[in-house]
């Protein structure tokens, strides 16, 4: 039903049930906001939103009054502007605000800094000073006044964690980060704790962040509207003169959340989620946010080694190139094309994989190329989970694979979806289900519900097919799987080709057996695989480079090149390339787009116009016919590579691992 | 009287928390199952806080939110007696706020520890009793008493030490 509303004098049509402040937004009148957090239950805390409903009723908070037929709404009345100056001026003074938008009421600014100091021990301005929410509306609305003093705080500033840094004297009490934590991530690690004047956002016990459930998705630090949480790597480091923005897609898992890289003097300082699309809609993990700091390590490999006497020794791309050159020849010779092998990484760029599958092509047999990863799909998009009635999670830790996932089925549970869990061990979903099953053959549906089923890449899950009801989806582990089953590597013959004598590896996580007698390793780690390689060749990391890749969702999306890599460091495409062109078989490709537009483009049967230029242009669902056609063939399930699939730890997910072990641990 | 860092949970703890949690299922409610803990324990320890969480939708941190927001909860161990002094009007003119200081230096307490060490008070400061006619007044327990004075309130704590000698008040 559609009604009117007149705000500021002008009339809006409204559905029933849209809040004042929902109106006005899509109309685009403005009303301030504080704890106002998109895709959330309002709180109406904040009181910065107050609007007028005629002279005779007090002001109201717009977030969280539904509109109604005939109201007649002031936004910025006299009374309002006044109400909303008070608002702000004792938001100011409840806290260490020295942003300089005004003298801290009694006090000069630089007595003020001293106090501030013996809290912070620094005489640096508050950290979130040019990106504060409540420093803009003191500009705006020129709050001066000095008649109140400053409140004093009850708690101290909580620096015992080296992610997240809690200043409490910085904090007004809106309420975000506990919205963003129960109802965005549902983690439910903290919450609004004691009352009155002592009021505190708490953990479990009162205890610190380290001691309480956190995951560290970070979620609520990217919605403080406030300093008074703040990333410790970045503390004083991300003015926001300083900083650019870049935005770029992450790496780590099948979705590809949309990430805002901020970057300081060409170097990488934060991530935060962005956009309000799918597929994150603003969020992200504690991988993607905060596990990027690896591409700085000094343990990086920087140059090209090759082994000689035993002993791995720097050398010349040059020297490395003509090793392998070598290699290849006489492998080639003594024991045929069948002895050389590849395995790769499911986490690299279509250009990278493709290039690579040429070069097997040429010096080995056509399919000694693959990867260990299943084929997956996930065909609804991620905020459709909302709508099934049912969710069945089939042996898969969504919650550690697919973190942002698992929080749009958390969101679905908190709507009232009902939750299966179905596995052996129990996993963090199984706080949220309704029931838990230890087998699939323990599962019987019925015929009334909407079942969504969310499988493990790979698992046997043929007795739910072919009903109309149940809805089999499962998320790739690895961001460029699907680009690597279109571009025809599969999983089916991993086993079989690790085992050839010539092996090159661009996978992290592969374990040269004995048969391998001559292995190049190409890694941007030193590991397992780089300890027995008998030449290294080092390769760039995701933000070192562009590419292409394609996610859970058959979607095809470009990341950008944002730092340049260290040393001689190059991409792997460009290596493999250089190395073709050394051995007479192919020519050197200049660039990736290049590559794209000549012969990736191709491969997936995209039209002619979708060039590279016009990838920028954010996602591109490749059609289900495209995505099936690519994969015939590869895209059956296999049961071997699921098990196989559980002794792989890929080398990011396991340094996300040492990450969150040194977070727990404070180590 | 600090909570100890891992609380080790005896079976006679855990079959207090199953019965409590079996014989309130039927509400369903978070504060009626904390109040009842409350009540049986003196107070909501950190092991109960965990068991309700593993049984209900709850989470540890909401519940310890709850528990701080309200007074009648407390996260550690209150005495046998409870002493309410009241902080209403009429007691506060009636000096409450001097009884008050002398009550906790009587019973050698403060506003961070308000229990005794021998675990046979708190001194709970309340709004108002609702006896104003009485004033200054405070409560022990269910009962109150009225026209307070410091000499009167001595032979209060008195009587309730020696009652919890002999076990009977």
């Amino acid at each position: 039903m559609k009604s009117t509303i007149k705000i500021n004098n002008i009339e809006y049509d409204f559905e029933m049930g849209e809040t004042i402040l929902e109106v006005a937004r899509r109309n685009g009148v403005y009303i301030p906001t504080l704890c106002n957090l998109q895709e959330t239950k309002p709180t109406g805390a904040c009181r910065i939103c107050i609007v007028e409903l005629g002279k005779m009723s007090a002001p109201v908070a717009s977030c969280s009054t539904p509109a109604a037929p005939g109201m007649e709404v002031l936004t910025d009345s006299p009374r309002i502007i006044k109400a909303r100056k008070t608002v702000i001026e004792l938001l100011m003074i409840s806290g260490n605000h020295n942003c300089a938008a005004i003298g801290n009421a009694k006090t000069e600014l630089t007595d003020f800094m001293q106090e501030v100091k013996e809290y912070d021990s620094s005489t640096d301005i508050c950290t979130a000073y040019g990106e504060c929410e409540l420093q803009s509306l003191a500009y705006k609305y020129m709050v001066n006044n000095r008649s109140l003093e400053r409140i004093p705080t009850n708690y101290q500033l909580e620096n015992n964690d080296p992610l997240i840094g809690r200043d409490f004297s910085r904090c007004i009490l809106c309420g975000r980060c506990v919205q963003a934590c129960t109802e965005v991530s549902v983690n439910n690690a903290i919450s609004h704790g004691y009352r009155g004047n002592i009021a505190k956002i708490v953990v479990r016990g009162d205890k610190t962040l380290p001691d309480s459930e956190c995951v560290y998705c970070g979620e609520c630090l990217q919605v403080c509207p406030v300093g008074a949480l703040y990333e410790q790597r970045s503390k004083y480091d991300q003015r926001k003169w300083q900083v650019s923005h870049v935005e770029s897609t992450c790496y780590y898992c099948g979705i590809g959340c949309k990430l805002d890289i901020s970057l300081k003097d060409n170097r990488i300082i934060r991530i935060n989620g962005s956009g309000k699309g799918e597929p994150n809609r603003g969020q992200l993990c504690f991988k993607g946010r905060f596990a990027f700091d690896f591409i700085y390590s000094s343990e990086r490999l920087k140059y090209p080694m090759v082994r000689s006497g035993g002993k791995l020794i720097k050398s010349t791309w040059e020297n490395a190139y003509k090793k392998i050159a070598e290699k290849i020849e006489s492998y080639s010779n003594k024991y045929g094309k069948d002895s050389i092998g590849c395995v790769i990484s499911a986490k690299h760029s279509n250009e990278d994989i493709y290039s690579l599958k040429k070069f097997v092509e040429n010096i080995s047999v056509t399919d000694n190329i693959a990867h260990s990863e299943p084929f997956s799909r996930f065909n609804i998009n991620y905020s459709d989970i909302y709508e099934y009635e049912k969710i069945v999670i089939v042996e898969t830790d969504i919650s550690r694979e697919n973190p942002v996932a698992a929080n749009y089925i958390k969101r679905a549970y908190l709507n009232g979806s009902e939750l299966i869990v179905i596995g052996e061990s129990e996993i963090e979903l199984s706080k949220f289900a309704g029931k838990k099953l230890k087998k699939l053959s323990d599962f019987k549906p019925d015929n009334n519900s909407k079942y969504l089923v969310i499988h493990a890449p790979g698992y046997d899950v043929s007795s739910l097919k072919g009903k109309k009801h149940i809805y089999l989806n499962s998320i790739s582990r690895e961001n460029n799987t699907i680009g690597a089953y279109m571009l025809g590597i599969g999983n089916e013959k991993y086993e079989e080709i690790k085992k050839k004598k010539l092996m090159i590896s661009t996978s992290p996580s592969f374990k040269p057996g004995k048969s391998v007698e001559f292995l190049v390793a190409m890694d941007f780690f030193p590991g397992e695989q780089t300890e027995k390689a008998d030449v290294i060749l080092p390769a760039a990391a995701w933000v070192e480079y562009e590419g292409t890749y394609v996610n859970a969702h058959h979607q095809l999306y470009k990341t950008n090149k944002i730092v340049d890599p260290p040393g001689s460091v190059k991409p792997l495409w460009m290596i493999v390339s250089e190395l073709s062109a050394k051995m007479g078989i192919g020519s050197e490709i200049l660039s990736v787009r290049e590559l794209w537009n000549e012969e990736i483009r191709n491969k997936f049967n995209l039209p002619e116009n979708f060039l590279y230029e016009e990838l920028h242009k954010g996602m591109a669902l490749l059609g289900e016919e495209i995505s099936n056609k690519m994969t015939a063939g590869n895209g059956k399930i296999d049961n071997e590579s699921s098990k196989i699939h559980k002794i792989f730890c890929s080398f990011c997910d396991g340094l996300a691992d040492v990450a969150e072990k040194r977070v727990k641990t404070g180590v | 009287m600090e909570q100890k860092e891992n609380e080790v949970i005896s079976a006679e703890d855990i079959q207090v928390l199953d019965s409590i949690y079996n014989e309130n299922r039927e509400y369903d409610s978070i504060m009626i199952y904390l109040q009842k803990i409350q009540s049986a324990l003196g107070y909501v320890p950190e092991y109960a806080i965990k068991y309700l969480a593993s049984k209900t939708k709850a989470s540890e941190s909401h519940m310890f939110g709850v528990i701080t927001f309200y007074s009648q909860f407390s996260t550690k161990p209150v005495g046998k007696n409870i002493i309410k002094i009241c902080n209403g009007t009429a007691c506060h003119v009636g000096g409450s706020k001097v009884l008050g200081k002398k009550l906790k230096a009587m019973l050698n307490v403060d506003d961070e520890n308000p229990t005794t060490e021998d675990r046979l008070f708190t001194v709970q400061p309340v709004a108002c009793l609702g006896c104003c006619a009485l004033a200054p007044a405070m409560m022990v327990n269910d009962k109150v008493y009225g026209t307070l004075t410091v000499e009167k309130m001595k032979d209060i704590i008195e009587t309730y030490k020696k009652g919890s000698e002999n076990g009977d008040f």
